[in-house]
């Protein structure tokens, strides 16, 4: 079998693929993510965590595993949420966890497999930082925590502050945060969240902030100080009105703050600083575009620069072009679309004003743009392609040259168009229309023309098909008289073909006469041709059509078979001429028989 | 008289036939002086009676196109041009044409993998294709019946069917090339998208005269539209030329 069709591996190679392109078409709208209520955490709290999978049903339930600081994690159980939004049917299931902290410093955990009804998820490696336990005096505290304790100068990162409650909490209100050495930026909303610490359940309230540092050093990031209102007990309501109104509530106010953390401030390195290093902090990717490439000289075409990446986005810089004689570029706006509250990712586009004054310049050429990555702590440039342009001289009418070639038919004035921009690459026009072609779409440009292209592969497997089909039944079919009866006529022309050519008189005659008895036998529909004589079938023979001279012949035959019994020996010349003209009588014979039904 | 009858109507016909092509020939030479002088529009309209006289030819497309684009029509030039295109697909002047157009929309023309299409579209593999296989499944079917498994026959026919593999791989991938690419023209200007395939709608985004498009769904006058940078929108059925592909 795999002789005969050795395309079978490449096919079973094909479907696999074809299977894997599929499943992973199915999985491509499911995911699954890791979910931390905070980034920043305490030594000794039992944390809730959750896997969130989408567009997916998980078969079994993943453990979040062990780490030296996380510990004793166990599953809480899933719950399933369905929503619609645009229209869009979305399905939800939430896995929830619950862990302990034992210790502090970076918490990585990482990336789980998620075993799920559209084939094994993935979750991303989830980062948290740990610190130790901070007193607690009061049932409300006040916490700030930061992502790193070094960080480069111009670098922004995120720092957080908690309000820890063991009691309800009412309002809270920040107080204006001002920090020496430091731009505090963006706020992100604030967010709330369960503890448990000491057996106790803790409500955490927690805000994000950017800030950059302005100067380098040992710097300290903080205090902050806040002022909440929290529920400290009920007292007995002096009546129905005073408790619907919240009278029946004793209220305590609190005056928090959290100490400062330090954070060093590391100067930008001189090692390895480009000349046109511009100050920009962060890592980013960056596109130019152009509003046209084709132009008259003294069009004005806009630049936009396309600024995309995390760092720090409020001081950043644009992008510039190469100055060169016949540009002059005047800048525009800048747009920045944050990716994330803080703003710490996102893009920031910078539109530039661009005039082309000269037909010689031919492109957009930029400077390149340096920045630093505080990831990896060294300097990279990006450096953009030049813009390929076309500045042509501003025509005033269409083609002049052709005019004047034409005297005799000057162009009306009111009926000259002022060309639209760029006109000054267009061919110039065919002078002869052509042989006549269609528009229309014919079988040559359908999809259904493939069909013209596989039937005679369709055919030709049927073809094969059937006839397998065909061979396999007759395999299975027992063998007729009249198939016995052709297989032995077979044989027995083999046998007088090779006594003829071994000279072999005897053997030859002997076979010629059961060869004839044979082949007429079937002729006639006899059982057995042993007693038949020449006399009885030329007759029914020629009733059947058999011509004269092959009649005659066989009459021959008969008898030189007959008078072979009592002298056998023949030359090899007679011998073969014997043998011509059987086969010649045999194969008139065999024809007749085939007509036969 | 009878057939001195239909020899005359015959004649008749010759002559009117003769006559259409002559006018039409006469619009195409027309045109092009118009357009030598400057008067684009003027051109315009007899290249445009060259196309619906006569019958459509690569020139007549090809210089109605340029009309078009002199006149300020940078959609239905394109337009034009595509359709030159498509019967010329290695024509350079229709290509270096449509980029100029291209550059001045600002708009792509699909996919950079599709672009190879256009000059090897499918018709140009579809012939060679079926010739390839027919004569391949006729070897095979001939090869049926021969116990030549070494000999020269089937040497051949091993050749015939790899040519047969790589012309259908060619015309299956420039089918797939041709089905992805844009086969739509914006015309006019002031057109928008919108989110829905109602007039009440609010304005998805703006798509300038000459956008290429790619045709999605057709639901009574309106057509969903898919633009070079992926946005999805609807526009009127009469705001675009499709372009057979």
């Amino acid at each position: 079998m795999r002789r005969r069709f050795p395309n079978l591996a490449g096919l079973r190679a094909l479907w696999s693929c074809l299977l894997a392109w599929g499943l992973q078409a199915v999985l491509a709208g499911a995911t699954a993510r890791l979910e931390l209520d905070r980034e920043f955490m305490e030594d000794g709290e039992v944390i809730p965590m959750r896997i969130v999978v989408e567009d997916a049903v998980p078969s079994a339930i993943p453990a979040i595993p062990n780490s030296q600081i996380l510990v004793f994690t166990e599953s809480l159980g899933q719950e399933q949420r369905q929503q619609i939004a645009n229209g869009v049917s979305s399905f939800q299931v939430i896995i929830r966890y619950r862990g302990s902290l034992r210790g502090t410093g970076e918490l990585r955990i990482p990336s789980i497999s998620v075993p799920t009804s559209a084939g094994v998820l993935r979750t991303e490696p989830v980062i948290a930082r740990v610190f130790a336990t901070e007193p607690r005096n009061e049932p409300v505290t006040l916490h700030l925590y930061t992502a790193r304790d070094t960080c480069y100068l111009g670098e922004t990162l995120a720092f957080e502050i908690q309000i820890q409650s063991t009691l309800n909490l009412r309002e809270a209100t920040p107080h204006k945060m001002s920090f020496d050495g430091f731009v505090v930026g963006r706020t992100a909303p604030w967010i709330g969240s369960q503890v448990i610490r000491d057996g106790v359940v803790v409500g955490v309230s927690a805000s994000r902030q950017a800030v950059t540092p302005t100067k380098e050093g040992d710097l300290i990031l903080g205090p902050v100080s806040l002022e909440a209102v929290a529920e400290v007990g009920r007292r007995r309501a002096r009546s129905l009105i005073d408790d619907f109104f919240g009278g029946g509530v004793e209220l305590k106010r609190f005056a928090l703050e959290a100490p400062g953390r330090p954070l060093k401030v590391l100067p930008l390195p001189t090692a390895g600083r480009p000349a046109d290093f511009s100050g920009a902090v962060g890592s980013f990717r960056i596109e130019a575009t152009v509003s046209r490439t084709n132009l008259n000289r003294g069009d004005a075409v806009t630049v936009r620069f396309l600024v995309q990446g995390n760092g720090s986005f409020d001081g950043l810089p644009s992008p510039k072009l190469v100055k060169s004689p016949g540009l002059q570029s005047y800048p525009g706006t800048n747009i920045f679309e944050p990716a994330d509250p803080l703003g710490l990712t996102g893009t920031k586009v910078f539109e530039e004003a661009v005039v082309v004054d000269s037909t010689e310049v031919t492109s957009l050429e930029f400077q390149p743009f340096s920045f630093f990555d505080p990831q990896v702590g060294r300097y990279s440039t990006a450096r953009l392609k030049p813009i390929p342009i076309q500045v042509v001289e501003p025509e005033a009418t269409g083609d002049a040259t052709a005019a004047e070639a034409d005297p005799a038919n000057p162009p009306a004035p009111e009926a000259v168009r002022t060309p639209p921009q760029g006109t000054g690459g267009l061919q110039p026009l065919m002078s002869s229309a052509g042989s006549a072609i269609s528009v229309e779409s014919d079988l040559l440009d359908s999809e259904y023309f493939g069909l013209v292209l596989l039937v005679p592969f369709v055919g030709l497997g049927l073809f094969v098909g059937v006839r397998g089909l065909r061979r396999r039944r007759s395999r299975n079919q027992a063998p007729t008289r009249r198939h016995l009866a052709e297989m032995t006529l077979r044989d027995q022309q083999a046998a007088l073909r090779r006594s003829a050519a071994a000279g072999n008189s005897k053997a030859f005659f002997d076979a010629l006469s059961a060869l004839l008895r044979q082949q007429v036998s079937l002729n006639l529909g006899l059982a057995s041709g042993a007693s038949l004589t020449a006399v009885d079938v030329a007759e029914p023979l020629r009733e059947q059509g058999v011509s004269e001279e092959s009649i005659d012949s066989l009459m021959r035959l008969f008898a030189a078979a007959d008078a072979a019994r009592f002298a056998p020996m023949a030359l090899p010349d007679e011998l073969a001429t014997w043998l011509e003209m059987t086969e010649g009588v045999v194969a008139e014979l065999q024809s007749r028989t085939k007509e036969t039904p | 008289m009878r057939s001195f009858g239909s020899i005359l109507f015959r004649f008749a016909f010759g002559v009117v036939l003769l006559a259409i092509r002559l006018a039409a020939q006469s619009d195409f030479d027309r045109g092009i002086t118009a357009y030598s002088v400057g008067r684009f529009q003027e051109s315009v309209g007899l290249f445009e009676r060259a196309l619906t006289n006569g019958r459509p030819s690569v020139g007549v497309l090809y210089n109605l196109g340029n009309a078009r684009f002199r006149n300020g029509e940078v959609g239905k030039a394109i337009a034009a041009w595509r359709l030159a295109e498509r019967a010329a697909p290695g024509r350079g002047e229709i290509q270096r044409n449509l980029e100029l157009a291209r550059r001045q929309v600002g708009s792509g023309s699909g996919p950079d993998w599709t672009q190879w299409a256009r000059r090897l579209p499918p018709r140009r593999w579809a012939v060679p294709a079926a010739v390839a296989a027919w004569s391949w499944a006729i070897l095979l079917l001939i090869g049926l019946g021969r116990d030549d498994r070494a000999g020269r026959f089937r040497k051949w026919m091993n050749r015939l069917g790899a040519v047969t593999i790589l012309l259908f791989l060619g015309y299956s991938v420039s089918m797939a090339a041709v089905r992805s690419a844009p086969d739509s023209v914006v015309v006019g200007t002031g057109v928008a998208a919108r989110f829905g395939p109602v007039d009440e709608s609010p304005v998805a985004f703006p798509l300038p005269d000459g956008a290429e498009v790619r045709v999605d769904e057709v639901r009574g006058p309106w057509i969903r539209i898919v633009d070079s940078f992926g946005h999805v929108g609807w526009l009127s059925g009469g705001q675009v030329i499709q372009i057979p592909q």
